[in-house]
């Protein structure tokens, strides 16, 4: 681990790149602090400025501002009973009625204190385990990738919502649109309608924009009450925990961890699940479970514990396989493919200096995040009384400059209007937008794989059957999908009965 | 009940989806013997979501009937501010304007002028905030050129203006 750590930093120790990434913390702390404004939004509109940026600082900011979205959620979440964030939900459970006695500035300390507990532990776990799934998934072929790839959509559409029809109706939407322009190794133009603009088809930028920050803008005028931020007072002293208290909570700061973790290696789930799942284990395991939901300490250290382990457990899947987990993750690939690195396996044996400096940038922006979200809640508190009405039309003009500047070209923004209509519409109709996102996502590698495997198997489609680790995979896919429907039909059986 | 309808509606519109996107797999513009491979996963997304969504509305119209019976008492639970479409609209409109106008007449021009109209609109035409919202709107536009046009050196489209 030295090893990795101090060629990680002979990688990123120069001040620029370190400024930078505790830069990135700040405005990710920023970002995920204002409702609204989500760390993937964060993330998008900061990429196009990455594109000029030295390979390992852009990595830098990019890995800063994921760090610091991921824990800023917790200042509105405690201080206006509004989460920041989803990975701070579970935080304005204890967060706010902690802070309606008077111990804000506690709440703060603790939840910063957990959130860098989280960070850390979820790097060691990816630090531990990566190197050794790299090995095992760089014997995988196309047809492999294939499998892994249907396998994480089909996780993601029964996953992420009540209804499993439309959680895959939406995956269905998203790999739908990546069809849009030339097809992967022949180039044939599908749903061009004759314009070159659709040619290069949509591009992952845009999309994102359109789905999570116009959507926020329309949100909001439709609003016909305009949300009042009343901020409650704090004071800080120290972490807000003494080391007993501390001691007491290992327990559920490693529990929180390794909930985190796991659900930040499924695909598609991410903090916004994991800091309820945490938060609902540890209320289950207390000896005190009625006092959940009262301001007690061990609520906000599993929520932001497990919030925060997010951050190492979606890496896992993109160092190994190349997969990203969520958006946030899809966004630091895209970032990494424009300056001509692919993430992967091959990684590890090719580019192993930037698997390294990952780890430390992540070590870094993770003791950057707990020394500014204590230092800088004046600046946040100032940021968070904006009113929306002044805030939704700037972010508006940050998603079309950022949209605009990633490719030169205004299709780009036409794009997001076009693709925040549909998000909208489609929430409207309560289909969640996630599972369409990483369908977008993962529909171009699906289909690139589905491609290569056929042309390697003359375009025998058993081949897919045929290999073992492919044909385990599919099998799985199978099952898991077979019990969503399941536990799906008998969900819609009950709510009939009752 | 509300949701039921909801189902139906967006089911059958996915259907009519589902079947253009089918068919649009006719019209590809083949230019190798490897094309016909680039219909495939097309052909089965549309058929998976025409499937599932015929699932889902079959599935909406069953419990229609069984929900009926409720729907008096749901609706009054549901009872809740209607959200302010118009204002949703005019957004969408002022978005498409302004990203119209942005390559037209140029980036800090049109963001001034989308700036003020949008913050008014959201404002709910308050006179009050009209001062702040004209010095916020230039404000911001001015600074946003400066750090993203000369820090960062952002390219942004030539308009007729500046």
């Amino acid at each position: 681990m030295f090893n990795a750590f101090s060629i990680g930093f002979s990688q990123v120790g120069t001040p620029e790149i370190i400024l930078w990434t505790i830069f990135s913390v700040l405005l990710g702390i920023i970002f995920g602090s204002i409702p609204g404004i989500s760390t993937s939004m964060g993330i998008a509109l900061m990429l196009p400025i990455t594109f000029k940026m030295p390979f390992i600082l852009s990595l830098g900011v990019i890995l800063g501002l994921y760090v610091g979205g991921t824990s800023g959620g917790l200042i509105s979440a405690i201080l206006l009973n509004i989460p920041g964030t989803p990975s701070a939900i579970a935080t304005c459970w204890d967060g706010n009625p902690m802070a309606m006695k008077g111990e804000a500035g506690r709440a703060i300390g603790i939840g910063a204190l957990s959130s860098l507990v989280g960070g850390v532990l979820s790097l060691f776990v990816l630090m531990y385990t990566a190197p050794a799934l790299a090995r095992v998934t760089l014997r995988f072929g196309a047809v492999e990738y294939f499998a892994v790839t249907l396998f994480s959509l089909t996780l993601v559409a029964s996953l992420s919502g009540k209804d499993l029809a439309k959680g895959i109706v939406s995956a269905l939407v998203g790999l739908m649109l990546t069809t849009v322009g030339m097809s992967p190794i022949d180039g044939t133009l599908r749903y061009t309608f004759g314009s070159h603009e659709f040619d290069n088809g949509f591009q992952l930028l845009p999309v994102l924009v359109g789905l999570y920050a116009v959507s926020e803008v329309l949100d909001v005028a439709e609003a016909r009450v305009e949300a009042k931020m009343e901020v409650r007072s704090y004071r800080m002293r120290g972490f807000g925990m003494s080391f007993a208290e501390f001691r007491g909570q290992i327990i559920n700061m490693l529990r929180s961890t390794l909930i985190g973790t796991g659900i930040g290696i499924l695909p598609g789930i991410g903090g916004g699940i994991s800091n309820m799942v945490a938060y609902s284990v540890a209320k289950e395991q207390s000896k005190y479970p009625e006092k959940f939901g009262t301001g007690i300490v061990d609520g906000i250290v599993s929520s932001e514990t497990a919030n925060n382990a997010v951050t190492g457990g979606a890496l896992i899947p993109l160092l190994t396989v190349g997969i990203p987990g969520d958006a946030a993750t899809a966004l630091l690939l895209a970032a990494m493919l424009v300056q001509g690195v692919t993430p992967g396996p091959l990684m590890f044996r090719s580019n192993i200096n930037v698997v390294y400096a990952i780890f430390t940038l992540m070590l870094i922006a993770n003791f950057a995040m707990i020394f500014l979200l204590m230092l800088g809640l004046p600046l946040y508190l100032k940021l968070l009384k904006i009113p929306r009405y002044i805030l939704m039309p700037v972010v508006m003009v940050l998603c079309i400059i950022g949209s605009f500047a990633s490719n030169n070209r205004m299709f780009d923004v036409w794009t997001i209007l076009m693709v925040a209509i549909v998000g909208y519409l489609m929430q409207k109709f309560k289909y969640s937008t996630a599972p369409m996102v990483l369908g977008f996502i993962l529909g171009p590698i699906l289909e690139m794989n589905f491609r290569r495997s056929l042309m390697v198997a003359n375009g025998d489609y058993w081949v897919f059957i045929t290999r073992p680790v492919s044909g385990v995979i599919l099998f799985l896919t199978v099952a898991a999908l077979a019990f969503f429907a399941y536990k799906s039909f008998k969900g819609t059986r009950k709510i009939v009965s009752d | 009940m509300r949701d039921i309808r909801r189902n139906i509606v967006s089911g059958l519109i996915f259907i009519v989806v589902s079947v253009l996107y089918f068919r649009g797999t006719f019209s590809f513009i083949e230019i190798s013997r490897h094309s016909e491979e680039s219909k495939f996963l097309p052909r089965i997304y549309a058929t998976l979501l025409f499937v599932t969504v015929l699932t889902l509305v079959v599935k909406s119209l069953l419990a229609y009937g069984r929900e009926k019976r409720k729907e008096a008492e749901t609706e009054a639970k549901e009872a809740a501010p209607a959200p302010n479409y118009p204002r949703v609209a005019v957004t969408l409109v002022l978005i498409a304007v302004y990203a119209y106008l942005f390559s037209k007449i140029g980036f800090i021009s049109s963001t001034v002028l989308y700036l003020a109209v949008h913050m008014i609109v959201l404002a709910g035409g308050r006179r009050e905030r009209v001062p702040r919202i004209l010095v916020v709107s230039v404000l911001t536009a001015l600074g946003l050129y400066l750090l993203f046009g000369r820090v960062f050196l952002i390219p942004f489209p030539y308009g007729s203006l500046f």
